[in-house]
């Protein structure tokens, strides 16, 4: 079961059927477009906040167009639409950058940089890059989530299992 | 052969740029090899230049008070004191020289003077060289409108004191290719040895005006030996030997910068030795892109990309003994930290004790490997840099305007942890006290090796292997206190080879079980949930993101029971 500071939640749900988290303003991604769990995502959460929730797996572009992806621009949103405080990001694991907290260049780091900690993605058909998203169940907020990434969006299997001691 | 050099180096140079490129931010940097270079001794005879001020005779008279043959000696140094700034006396030396600092406090008003500088801006304006500006493939992606540009290596030639308050150069060449700089040598000051000549480190104090980037800076000077004073409030570095073969920093206090107290940077044949450091804002000791253990006998080129799996670890190429870093958000780094020697020192009250990783891009020396830690206090490392009003001041306020005393953290740790290693292989910590740190005692993580910019699939599990933690004592203290950490060990379970034995453990670590050595014969994947776990922490960030959902790192863990 537990494992670190996070305890599995659920983990195998994969894609939800198109139409699930009523609400969602926006699409789920259909089978052969836009983006896609590789394998099975892990949505677990901390052992010190209870509300907090996190999914890692590999998303896949299943699509026949290359995606830019920017994380910052990802929302997780709640079953009702609502976007969720989180982050998300092209990686699964930690990272960290070049440049100190308050020594960044001021135009923003350079793509290689950006890149390099899976803060952009450059994802071609048919490829896989790892991937996380971080949010909050604030009050009222709904499960299932979904993640957001514009031109479609990915659901993520609602909490279950046993939490953290 | 000492160096390659000419059109050859150009093309080997050129072809070795991803190794190359420049680190956190520093300029373009390699190793020198093959290294020829040694620890250097310490000396009381040769040619000297003094640097004093006006209260030097005071000041002497009341520190060695009592001591008359020691005063006597002082004072007839102090007849032939000729500088009034520590600068003026390195420029007037040459190889094999002594500075010697009396008593009193120096803050290099010429050298304070002369602009900081940028690119296209006076002094130097084309003296930089832009580095990892990246572009995106089609369609096109985000573009930095910032270019990364760094000070070259003719900078610090042309203009010393620009950037730095206190500069050593030991390498006065022109640099013809700026972007793949020619190998280190030294060819003048080499040998230098700067040494405050008060009773006490204290008695001396170095004090940067916290906009240049160093205070003072060993660039391509081998064979430096720094001694006996005070140095602090360097805008990044208070003390900063780069491309140095050979060095010795002993007695030195290194505090207030804004990321490192004392820091080494592809460097080899170093000592740090009763060193202190406080109140740094990323470590007090950084001895990073250090050379691996066996590139120093040539067993693998440093500047290519290798590891020391077949030849073994060989000798430590940097050491650090007997030093005490505390109060800083981590008391050690070292990114690239190869085959350090470090024993018989103190690290606590620091948001996290030590770390050495192979996360970040372009260190000479990946993957991280070899260090050999051994009978060291690492303990009460709980210090919170990153409580809201903590991170909402350093927002705020620029470095320059900033109280000194005050940590703003530069990088993102997890407090309340003893040790992380974050993508090292070939590591034994061993007969440490590592107590009191509420997270846990030490953290195992293992790091792919695109994190670091390494995108060759072979190399992308080539971390966290054959690492031994053997005969600690957790969470108790030497005198038999029991101070537990929270967890012992936490490991992401991946590797070969890793393995735990003859550990005193008070805490649960998690994987409950670890194994004996030698460990497991083939590589493990990583354990999922403690991944995901330190995910959330990459999107720390005190302007838009302070406290990531998901990531405890910057809560105080409950003290452990």
């Amino acid at each position: 079961m537990t494992r670190g500071r996070l305890a599995a939640l659920g983990g195998a749900l994969a894609l939800l059927a198109a139409g699930c988290g009523g609400g969602s303003k926006t699409q789920t991604t259909a089978k052969g477009s836009g983006l896609a769990w590789a394998g099975t995502p892990r949505v677990m959460r901390s052992a010190n906040l209870p509300r907090d929730r996190v999914v890692i797996a590999r998303v896949r572009n299943a699509g026949a167009t290359t995606l830019h992806l920017v994380a910052a621009r990802l929302r997780v949103r709640d079953a009702s639409g609502r976007a969720l405080k989180g982050s998300a990001g092209f990686s699964t694991t930690f990272a960290h950058g070049l440049y100190g907290a308050y020594q960044q260049p001021a135009g923003g780091e350079p793509v290689a940089e950006q890149i390099r900690l899976g803060k952009v993605v450059y994802l071609a058909p048919g490829a896989s890059v790892p991937f996380y998203a971080a949010w909050r169940l604030g009050p009222g907020a709904r499960e299932p989530v979904r993640v957001d990434y514009g031109s479609g969006s990915l659901a993520v299997p609602p909490a279950r299992g046993q939490t953290a001691p | 052969m000492r160096a390659l050099r000419g059109p050859a180096a150009a093309i080997v140079l050129a072809l070795l740029w991803p190794a190359l490129a420049s680190a956190h931010p520093e300029r373009i940097a390699a190793f020198e090899f093959p290294v020829t270079g040694h620890v250097p001794v310490y000396r009381t005879t040769g040619p000297s230049n003094v640097v004093c001020k006006a209260n030097s005779g005071k000041l002497l008279r009341k520190e060695f008070r009592g001591q008359k043959k020691l005063l006597r000696q002082r004072l007839a140094t102090l007849n032939r004191c000729r500088f009034a700034d520590i600068q003026a006396a390195i420029n007037k030396a040459q190889s094999g020289y002594r500075i010697l600092i009396m008593p009193g406090t120096y803050t290099e008003q010429p050298s304070r003077h002369v602009p900081v500088g940028a690119p296209g801006q006076p002094p130097c304006a084309n003296d930089y060289v832009t580095v990892e500006e990246g572009t995106g493939p089609p369609p096109g992606g985000p573009r930095s409108n910032d270019k990364p540009d760094r000070a070259n290596r003719n900078y610090v030639i042309k203009c010393p004191n620009s950037k730095n308050l206190i500069a050593v150069v030991g390498d006065t060449r022109p640099e013809p290719t700026p972007k793949t700089p020619t190998p280190p040598i030294c060819v003048q000051l080499c040998n230098l040895q700067i040494e405050g000549m008060g009773k006490h480190p204290q008695n001396v104090r170095i004090v940067g005006d916290r906009q240049k980037l160093d205070v003072l800076r060993i660039d391509r000077a081998n064979g430096a030996y720094l001694r006996n004073f005070e140095i602090e409030q360097g805008a990044f570095n208070d003390v900063d030997l780069i491309e140095v073969d050979g060095f010795v920093v002993k007695d030195v206090i290194a505090r207030y910068a804004q990321n490192y107290g004392i820091l080494s940077f592809t460097a080899t044949h170093g000592l740090y030795d009763h060193d202190t450091a406080y109140g740094n804002g990323d470590s007090g000791l950084y001895p990073g892109s250090t050379m691996k253990g066996c590139a120093t006998d040539g067993a693998i080129n440093p500047n290519t990309y290798g590891t020391c799996e077949k030849p073994g670890c060989g000798n430590p190429s940097i050491e650090i003994r007997n030093s005490n870093s505390y109060d800083n958000t981590l008391g050690y780094s070292g990114t690239a930290g190869n085959s350090t020697y470090v024993h018989d020192n103190r690290f606590h009250d620091n948001a996290t004790g030590l770390a050495t990783d192979s996360f970040a891009s372009g260190h000479p020396g990946m993957p991280q490997e070899c260090f050999h830690w051994d009978n060291n206090q690492i303990y009460s490392n709980n210090r919170n840099v990153f409580a809201a009003a903590r991170q909402t001041y350093c927002k705020n306020t620029p470095f320059a305007l900033r109280k000194p005393t005050i940590v703003c953290p530069q990088f993102q740790t997890a407090v309340g942890s003893g040790i992380l290693i974050g993508g090292g292989s070939r590591d034994l910590l061993t007969k440490n006290w590592i107590y009191d740190n509420w997270r846990d005692g030490v953290f195992l993580l293992s790091v792919p090796a695109t994190l670091r910019g390494d995108n060759d699939p072979t190399h992308q599990e080539d971390t966290s292997d054959q690492n031994r933690f053997i005969d600690n004592t957790m969470g108790t203290t030497p005198a038999g206190k029991r101070m537990p950490n929270g967890l012992e060990f936490l490991w992401d379970s991946a590797g070969q080879g890793n393995c735990f034995e003859g550990n005193k453990m008070q805490s649960p670590s998690d994987p409950t079980s670890l194994p004996a050595c030698p460990g497991s014969a083939v590589y493990m994947p990583a354990d999922p949930s403690v991944l995901g776990a330190a995910a959330p922490c990459t999107a720390w960030d005190p302007n838009n993101d302070p406290e990531p959902v998901g990531c405890d790192w910057f809560t105080t863990p409950a003290k452990p029971k």
